[in-house]
C-alpha cells in the first residue's frame, strides 16, 4: 500500500511515545507528520498539513469529550481524512456512539490488543466501523440478547398460546388503553364483555396457580413484558 | 286548725332538724377524731392505720370529706407496705370522689412520695406541680380553715416539702434539697405536728446538707438532729423515725464514734444506757443500733426499711471484717426485696434475686423488673444491696459474684436516669396531641351544630360583608389558627433545623464522595499503562526477542504506574481521619424490624425470612451496620432455594453483639469459607458458584473491610470480627461482631470516637482493657496518667485526684468543674471513675473503690439529672391552664367566626399537616442519601486502601524482570502482567461498583449567584495567603443565565480551582460570560507564568495538583450526566500569566 500521512492526537506523553512505536514497527507505510497534546495543537498541524489519517483520543487535558469535538469538524472541514479514535474510555458507551455519529471511522479501546496494523488498514482502505475486540465482543453480545430476544418472544407466543388478539389486546393495555378504548380499535372485532374474558384467559394462562389472585390490567401487561410476548421496545400502539 | 297548733308543729320540725344535724355533726366530729388517731399513730403502728382508716371510711358515707381522709390515711399505710399500685387506685378514688383542695393535696403528696420511691421521675413532677397549684389556692383561703383542716394543711405542706426535698436528695442535688427542707420549719408554726417535726430533724442527720466549719462540726451539727429525732420518736412512740435515727447513728458511729464521745458525751453516754451497752462491754455500739433498729422496723413490718436495716447490718459487718456475717445479712436484705416481688408481682414473674447464681450471670432480673412497666420496684433499694455485695464479695475474694453484683448496681443506675428527660418529655408531647385533638373534637361538634344557623346568618349578611373586611378577617383569623397550632409549628421548626443539619452532612459526604470518585479515576488511568505494558510484552513473546527499545518502554510505563501509585497513596494519607465513623449506640431490634419488613423480596422467593427480636444494644455505626444486615440477608436470600429459610438473630458475648444471618441454601465449600476469610482479594463471583448460578458479589469483601476499618480506629473496637460458618449441603452462617454496650462504658458511646482528645482516649482505652485483662495496677497507672492530662488541660481549676481524703473536700474536683461549667468530657470522666472504681475494688482497696465510685455515681447523675424538668412542668401546667382559657375563647370566636372557621380549619390543618408529612419526607430522603453516601465513601475508601496496599507490590517486580530480562523469560513477564492486570481489573471493579450511582442532582444553577458565593469564598482564602491580591469578578452575563449542573459540585468545583490558583502573589480574575450553548467560567492569574508544558499537565496526577484532579471528576460527570458531552476544562498561557477556564452547558430557560 502507497504510504499515508498520519497526525497522533493524545494528550499523555508516554502513551504518544508508545503509540509511535506501534506506527512506527508495525505500520511502515504511514508517516507520523506531527502529535498533538491539545485542540489548538491539531488545528495548527491540520493548518501545515492534511493528513489521510488522525488517530484521535477522546479526552485531552482537563476535558474529557473534546475529541467529539474535533471529530465532527474534521469530519466537515476535511472529508477526506480518516479519523481513528483510539480512546481509554472503556465504559462509557454513549461516548462512542456520539464520536460515531459525529463521523469517526472506527473506535479503538486502548486495552487488549491496543492498535493493530490490520486495524489501521481497515480504515484506511476505506472500512467504516472499525473496531477493536473489546468493542465487538459487546456488539457481538447486544446482538445475540437481541436475537435471543426474538427467540423468547415466538417461543412465548408459542408456549403461551397466544393469539395476534392476545397480542394486540396486551399490548394496548401496556400503552395504557381502557378495555373501551381497545374494543373501539379496528383490528379488534370484540366488545368489553368478550375482552374481560380474554383478560381473564390471559391471567389463567400467564401466572401460575396461586398467584392469579388480584392480578390486574398493569400486572398482566407487565408480565408480558417480562415474559417477552411483549417487546418493549416495539410497543407502538395499531395504525389506525 | 288554730294558729297555736302551726306554732306547735313549727317548733317540733325545728327541734327535729336540730337535732339530726346536731347528731349529723357528731358523727363527722367522731370520723375527725378517728383520722386524727389514725394520723397520730402513722409512724408508731401501721396496722392500726389501717383499721382505724377502714372505720372512718366505713362511718363516713355521708361524710366526703372524712372519707377521703380516710382514704390518704389508708393510702399512707399501702405506701409504706409498699402496695404502690394499691396506692395509686386509692388516691384515684380520692380524685373522682372530692373536690377539696385539701384532700387533694394529701393525694398529691402521696403520689410524690410513691413516684419518688419508684423513680418516676416523670410522675413525681406532675404531682409535684398539681400540688403547688393547690397550696397557693389554699394558702389564700388559710384564715377560713377549721382546726382539724389545720393540722391536715400543715400536714401535706410541710410533707410536700420534705417529699421534694428527698427527691432532691436522691437527685444528688444537694442545694435545691436544703432549700425545700428550710420550707419546713415555717409551715409547722401553724400547728404543732411532732411527726413531722422529726421528720425534718431526721432529714437534716444523716444527708449531708449541714453546713459547717469544717467535717467535723458538720458531723456533731447532723448527730444533734440525728439525736433528736431518735429522743423524740422514742417518747412518742414513732417506732419508724426511733429506728431510722438509730439506723442512721449506726452508720454514723462507724467512723465518728470517738468524736462524738469526746464532743456529746452526755448524749453519748445517754444512747449507751438506753441500749444497755456498759463501758467495758466487747459489744459495738454500731451492732448494737443496727440490730435495734432491725427489730423495730420488723415490729412495725415496713419491708423497705427491715431491709435497709439489713443493710445496714451488713455494713457493720463489713466493717469489722466479718463478711460471712455481712454476705448473709444483704442475702436477707435481698430476701425482702423477693418477699416484697412475690407479694404484690409473684404473679407477673416469679423469678427472685439472688445474691449470686453462677448459672444466672448474663442476666439481671432486677433489670428485667424495672423495664416490665407492670411491676413497680424500688431500684435504688436494690441498687444499694447490690454494691454493698459487691464490696463484700471482692473481699471475699470471688471476683466473678463481684463482678456481677457490681453489673447488676450499675445496670439499675442507668435505668434509672437514663433518657428520664426524653421519655417523659415524648410521653407530655403526647398527651399534649391529644389534648389538642380532643379540642379539636369539641371544636368540629359545635361547628356541626351550629352550622345551619350560620350559614343563615351568612346569607343575610352577606350583602352587608365588605370584601376587604372579610379579608382582615380571615388573615387575623389564620394567625389565630396559626397560634393554635402551635405544635405542628413546633415541629416544622424541628424538622427544618433537622433538614440543615442533614444537608450540611450531605455536602460533606458529597464532597468526600466525589474526591474518593477521583481516586477511582486516577485508579483507571493505570489501565492503559497495564495494557501498554501487556501489549509490549505480547508483541515481544510474538516475535520471541527482547527488544531493548521495548523493555525501556516497559521501564517507564512502569515508572508511570508507580509515580500514579505514589500520588493516590499521598491522596489517601492526606485524607486520613477525615472520613470518620458515625459512631453511636443504637438498638439493634430497629434494624432488625426494618429487615423484617422488606420480607416481600424473601416471600416472592418462597424462602421464609425469620427475625429474631433481639434487646442488645452495640455501639458502632449504625448506616454501615444496616448495610451489612442488609448485604448478608440478601446474599442469604439470593443462595437459598425455594422453602428455605433465613434467620437473622443476635446473641451476646462478653463484651461484643454477634449478627448472624444463617440460610438453609447448599453451603460454601471448605475452599471457598478459607478464601472469604483469609485473603484480601478474591473473585467474589467465584465464590458460591459451585456450578451454578452466580456467584456472590462484592458484598461480602466490603463488610470484611468496613470490619477492619472498626478494628483500625479504636481499640475499643478490638472485638470486631466477620466470619463464616458453613457446611456444605446444610447452609451457611455468616457474622459479625460489634462492641456490646456495657454498663457506664455506654456512657461513652455519645462521644465520637474522632472527637475525643487522642491521648486521653488512648489511656482510657488502655485502662479499659488493662482492667478487662485483669492488670488492676497497670490500669491505675495509666488512669493517674490521664488524670494527669485532664489537670493539663484544666489549669485554672482544683485539679482532679485519684483520691482525695481531705475532709475539707467533699465533693472530687470534677463535680466542681461541671457545676462551673467548666468545658470538659465528662462522660468520658464518669467512665475513668468507673474503671479506677473497678481497679480499686479488684485490689481491695475499699477507701480508693468508694472514694472513685461516689465520685462516678455523682458526676453521672449531676450531669444526666434534668435542671429544666421542673421548670419545665410548671410551664407545661401554665400551658395547660392557659388553654383552657383558649378553649373557652375558642367556643365564642366559634360562634361568631363559623362560616370562615370551616373551611380555615381544614385548609391550615392540611397545609401544616403537608407541610409536615413533606418536610418530614424531605428529612428521611436527605438521611437517606446521607446514609447512601455515608456507606459508599467508607467502602470506596477501603476499596482504595485494597488497591493502594495489593497491587503496590506487581510494578517493582516487573521492572526488575523486565531489566533482567532475557528471551527466555518473556513468558514469565507476560504471566506477571497479566495476573496483575487480574488482580488490578478485580478491585477496579469493586470500586466502579460504588461509583455507580453517584447521585447527581442536575438542577438549572443560576450563575450569578453561584459565582458570588464562589467571589466571597475566594476573597477570604486570598486574605490567607501572603502577597495574593484580592481576586476580582467580572460577570458577562444576564442575571437569569443558568447552567445545567450539580449545585454543590460546582460550588466545589469553583472552590478546588481558587484554593489551587491562589498562590503566593497571584491576581486572579474571575469571570464569566456565554459561550455559545454554553457559559464560560474563567480565571486567570495574570501575575503567575505558567509555560505550555505545565497547563498541559495540569490536569494529570503527576502534576500532583489534587484539587486540579477533583475539578476534572466534576466536570466528567457534569459531561456525562447532563447528558451533553462537550464540556471543557482547559488550562493554558495567556497573555500575561495563565488561564483555567471551564465551560457548563447553558439552561434552556436562560434568555
Amino acid at each position: 500500500m502507497d504510504k499515508f500521512k498520519v497526525i497522533i492526537v493524545e494528550d499523555v506523553k508516554l502513551e504518544l511515545k508508545g503509540t509511535e512505536q506501534i506506527f512506527r514497527t508495525e505500520i511502515p507505510e504511514a508517516e507520523v507528520i506531527g502529535t498533538a497534546q491539545n485542540e489548538g495543537e491539531v488545528w495548527k498541524l491540520f493548518r501545515v498539513a492534511e493528513p489521510d489519517l488522525l488517530l484521535l483520543d477522546l479526552g485531552l487535558g482537563g476535558s474529557t469529550t473534546v475529541g467529539v469535538d474535533i471529530c465532527r469538524q474534521v469530519r466537515s472541514r476535511y472529508p477526506q481524512c480518516h479519523v481513528l479514535i483510539f480512546t481509554g474510555e472503556i465504559l462509557n458507551e454513549r461516548l462512542w456512539v456520539e464520536v460515531l455519529k459525529a463521523g469517526a471511522d472506527g473506535i479503538i479501546l486502548k486495552t487488549g490488543e491496543l492498535l493493530t496494523r490490520d486495524d489501521v488498514m481497515l480504515v484506511m482502505k476505506g472500512r467504516h466501523l472499525v473496531f477493536n475486540e473489546p468493542i465487538l465482543e459487546k456488539i457481538v453480545d447486544r446482538f445475540k440478547r437481541s436475537v435471543m430476544a426474538e427467540t423468547l418472544k415466538r417461543d412465548a407466543v408459542i408456549s403461551y398460546d397466544i393469539d395476534e388478539y392476545d397480542e394486540r389486546f396486551l399490548r394496548h393495555l401496556a400503552l395504557g388503553y381502557t378495555k373501551e378504548m381497545i374494543a373501539q380499535l379496528r383490528g379488534m372485532p370484540f366488545g368489553t364483555k368478550s375482552l374481560e374474558k380474554r383478560q381473564v384467559e390471559l391471567v389463567n394462562r400467564l401466572f401460575p396457580e396461586g398467584e392469579r389472585v388480584g392480578v390486574n390490567a398493569t400486572r398482566l401487561a407487565v408480565r408480558a413484558l417480562q415474559l417477552h410476548i411483549l417487546d418493549l421496545d416495539n410497543l407502538e400502539p395499531d395504525d389506525e | 286548725m288554730t294558729s297555736k297548733n302551726y306554732l306547735l308543729i313549727a317548733l317540733a320540725i325545728c327541734l327535729i332538724a336540730a337535732c339530726s344535724s346536731h347528731k349529723q355533726n357528731r358523727k363527722r366530729a367522731e370520723v375527725d377524731s378517728i383520722n386524727t388517731r389514725a394520723y397520730v399513730l402513722r409512724y408508731a403502728d401501721i396496722d392500726s392505720v389501717e383499721q382505724l382508716a377502714q372505720k372512718a371510711f366505713t362511718l363516713s358515707p355521708a361524710y366526703p370529706d372524712g372519707r377521703n381522709e380516710a382514704r390518704c390515711n389508708l393510702a399512707f399505710a399501702r405506701y409504706q407496705q409498699m402496695d404502690f399500685d394499691g396506692v395509686d387506685s386509692i388516691l384515684q378514688r380520692v380524685r373522682d370522689d372530692s373536690s377539696t383542695p385539701l384532700l387533694l393535696l394529701c393525694a398529691d403528696v402521696l403520689e410524690m412520695k410513691t413516684s419518688q420511691r419508684t423513680g418516676n421521675g416523670e410522675q413525681f413532677f406532675r404531682a409535684k406541680s398539681q400540688a403547688e397549684g393547690r397550696i397557693e389556692e389554699i394558702a389564700k383561703k388559710e384564715s377560713a380553715l377549721t382546726p382539724h383542716e389545720v393540722a391536715l394543711w400543715v400536714y401535706a405542706q410541710s410533707e410536700y416539702h420534705i417529699i421534694t426535698s428527698t427527691y432532691y436528695f436522691y437527685q444528688e442535688q444537694n442545694d435545691e434539697a436544703r432549700e425545700e427542707l428550710d420550707e419546713v420549719l415555717p409551715c409547722l408554726r401553724l400547728h404543732v405536728d411532732t411527726a413531722q417535726w422529726v421528720n425534718y430533724n431526721y432529714m437534716l442527720g444523716p444527708g449531708g446538707l449541714v453546713e459547717g466549719r469544717d467535717s467535723d462540726d458538720i458531723t456533731l451539727q447532723e448527730f444533734d438532729y440525728l439525736f433528736r429525732a431518735y429522743n423524740t420518736s422514742r417518747r412518742n412512740g414513732f417506732r419508724y423515725f426511733e429506728a431510722n435515727s438509730l439506723q442512721a447513728l449506726a452508720t454514723m458511729y462507724l467512723h465518728n464514734e470517738s468524736l462524738i464521745r469526746e464532743y456529746r458525751s452526755d448524749e453519748y453516754h445517754l444512747l449507751r444506757f438506753q441500749h444497755e451497752v456498759s463501758e467495758d462491754d466487747s459489744l459495738s455500739l454500731p451492732m448494737v443500733f443496727a440490730q435495734h433498729a432491725l427489730q423495730l422496723f420488723k415490729d412495725y413490718d415496713d419491708l423497705f426499711q427491715t431491709a435497709c436495716a439489713y443493710r445496714t447490718l451488713g455494713e457493720v459487718h463489713f466493717e469489722q471484717g466479718n463478711y460471712d456475717a455481712a454476705l448473709k445479712s444483704y442475702e436477707q436484705a435481698l430476701h425482702c426485696v423477693n418477699v416484697h416481688h412475690l407479694r404484690y408481682y409473684g404473679s407477673i414473674s416469679r423469678d427472685t434475686l439472688s445474691a449470686f447464681d453462677p448459672n444466672d450471670v448474663g442476666r439481671s432480673i432486677e433489670k428485667e423488673w424495672t423495664e416490665d412497666s407492670r411491676i413497680s420496684t424500688v431500684p435504688d433499694w436494690i441498687s444499694g444491696i447490690r454494691q454493698q455485695l459487691s464490696l463484700v464479695y471482692s473481699a471475699m475474694d470471688m471476683k466473678q459474684a463481684s463482678d456481677y453484683n457490681r453489673n447488676c448496681y450499675l445496670d439499675l443506675l442507668l435505668a434509672t436516669n437514663q433518657d428520664l428527660e426524653l421519655e417523659s418529655r415524648t410521653a407530655e408531647l403526647e398527651r399534649q396531641t391529644r389534648a389538642l385533638r380532643f379540642r379539636m373534637v369539641i371544636c368540629a361538634v359545635l361547628l356541626i351544630l351550629t352550622l345551619p344557623l350560620a350559614f343563615l346568618l351568612f346569607r343575610r349578611q352577606k350583602r352587608s360583608l365588605e370584601i376587604s373586611d372579610t379579608g382582615k378577617k380571615e388573615s387575623l383569623f389564620v394567625r389565630w389558627l396559626n397560634g393554635q397550632w402551635s405544635v405542628f409549628a413546633n415541629q416544622q421548626e424541628e424538622l427544618r433545623e433537622q433538614l440543615t443539619v442533614s444537608e450540611r452532612q450531605i455536602i460533606a459526604e458529597k464532597r468526600i464522595n466525589v474526591e474518593n470518585r477521583s481516586k477511582v479515576s486516577l485508579v483507571h488511568g493505570i489501565v492503559p499503562f497495564l495494557d501498554r505494558i501487556g501489549g509490549e510484552v505480547s508483541r515481544m513473546k510474538r516475535s520471541g526477542t527482547v527488544s531493548d527499545e521495548r523493555r525501556e518502554y516497559i521501564v517507564e510505563l512502569v515508572d508511570q504506574i508507580e509515580q500514579y501509585n505514589a500520588v493516590l497513596t499521598d491522596w489517601i494519607k492526606m485524607e486520613q481521619g477525615q472520613l470518620g465513623l458515625h459512631i453511636s449506640t443504637f438498638s439493634l431490634d430497629r434494624l432488625f424490624s426494618i429487615v423484617a419488613e422488606g420480607h416481600y423480596a424473601f416471600d416472592q422467593k418462597g424462602v421464609q425470612l425469620v427475625v429474631n427480636p433481639t434487646t442488645a444494644r452495640v455501639k458502632a455505626d449504625e448506616g454501615l451496620t444496616m448495610f451489612m444486615i442488609n448485604t448478608l440477608c440478601d446474599n442469604a436470600r439470593k443462595f437459598t432455594p425455594e422453602g428455605g429459610r433465613v434467620t437473622l438473630s443476635a446473641s451476646e458475648g462478653e463484651d461484643y453483639v454477634e449478627v448472624s444471618v444463617e440460610d438453609t441454601g447448599r453451603g460454601l465449600s471448605p475452599e471457598d469459607v478459607d478464601t472469604l476469610t483469609n485473603n484480601k482479594v478474591y473473585d467474589a463471583s467465584e465464590i458460591g458458584k459451585g456450578g451454578e448460578g452466580k456467584g456472590f458479589g462484592f458484598g461480602l469483601m466490603n463488610c470484611r473491610g468496613i470490619i477492619e476499618k472498626y478494628k483500625k480506629t479504636s481499640s475499643l473496637f478490638a472485638s470486631c470480627a466477620f466470619g463464616v460458618r458453613s457446611v456444605m449441603g446444610k447452609g451457611s452462617t455468616f457474622f459479625f461482631r460489634v462492641p456490646r454496650v456495657g454498663k457506664l462504658l455506654a456512657l461513652l458511646m455519645l462521644v465520637s470516637v474522632r472527637s475525643i482528645a487522642a491521648d486521653v482516649t488512648q489511656y482510657y482505652d488502655s485502662i479499659y482493657n488493662t482492667n478487662i485483662e485483669g492488670r488492676y495496677q497497670e490500669a491505675l497507672q495509666y488512669a493517674q496518667r490521664c488524670v494527669d492530662i485532664l489537670n493539663e488541660q484544666h489549669t485554672d481549676v482544683p485539679p482532679i485526684l485519684l483520691f482525695d481524703n481531705d475532709p475539707e473536700h467533699r465533693e472530687a474536683s470534677e463535680i466542681l468543674w461541671a457545676r462551673d461549667g467548666v468545658d470538659a468530657d465528662y462522660e468520658l470522666i464518669v467512665g475513668l471513675r468507673n474503671e479506677i472504681a473497678l481497679s480499686a475494688l479488684a485490689l481491695h482497696d475499699l477507701d480508693l473503690y468508694r472514694y472513685n465510685n461516689r465520685a462516678c455515681i455523682r458526676l453521672h447523675r449531676f450531669i444526666h439529672q434534668d435542671r429544666e424538668l421542673p421548670t419545665y412542668f410548671r410551664r407545661l401546667s401554665q400551658t395547660h391552664h392557659n388553654s383552657n382559657i383558649l378553649l373557652l375563647a375558642i367556643v365564642i370566636a366559634l360562634c361568631l367566626l363559623l362560616l370562615f372557621s370551616i373551611r380555615l380549619i381544614l385548609n391550615v390543618r392540611s397545609r401544616l399537616q403537608r407541610t409536615i408529612e413533606l418536610l418530614s419526607d424531605e428529612q428521611a430522603k436527605l438521611q437517606f442519601e446521607r446514609n447512601r453516601l455515608h456507606v459508599q465513601n467508607q467502602i470506596l475508601d477501603n476499596c482504595l486502601s485494597t488497591i493502594k496496599h495489593e497491587s503496590m507490590y506487581y510494578p517493582s517486580r516487573i521492572r526488575f524482570l523486565a531489566e533482567r530480562m532475557q528471551d527466555a523469560d518473556i513468558s514469565q513477564l507476560a504471566e506477571l502482567v497479566q495476573y496483575y492486570r487480574h488482580i488490578y481489573t478485580l478491585l477496579c471493579q469493586q470500586a466502579d461498583e460504588q461509583v455507580s450511582s453517584p447521585g447527581f442532582k442536575r438542577q438549572n444553577v443560576n450563575v450569578a449567584a453561584v459565582c458570588e458565593r464562589a467571589f466571597t469564598r475566594a476573597k477570604r482564602m486570598a486574605y490567607r495567603v501572603e502577597g495574593a491580591e484580592e481576586p476580582k469578578f467580572v460577570n458577562n452575563c444576564q442575571p437569569d443565565t443558568c447552567v445545567k449542573a450539580d449545585e454543590m459540585l460546582l460550588d466545589q468545583m469553583l472552590e478546588a480551582l481558587f484554593s489551587e490558583m491562589l498562590v503566593e502573589g497571584a491576581n486572579i480574575t474571575f469571570s464569566v460570560s456565554r459561550d455559545e450553548g454554553f457559559v464560560r467560567f474563567t480565571l486567570r492569574d495574570s501575575a503567575t507564568s505558567l509555560d505550555d508544558e505545565t497547563t498541559a499537565n495540569l490536569f494529570f496526577p503527576e502534576s500532583r495538583h489534587i484539587p486540579y484532579l477533583v475539578a476534572k471528576q466534576i466536570l466528567r460527570e457534569h459531561d456525562t450526566y447532563c447528558n451533553h458531552p462537550g464540556c471543557r476544562l482547559v488550562a493554558q498561557p495567556s497573555e500575561r500569566g495563565y488561564e483555567i477556564y471551564f465551560t457548563l452547558l447553558l439552561s434552556k430557560n436562560s434568555n
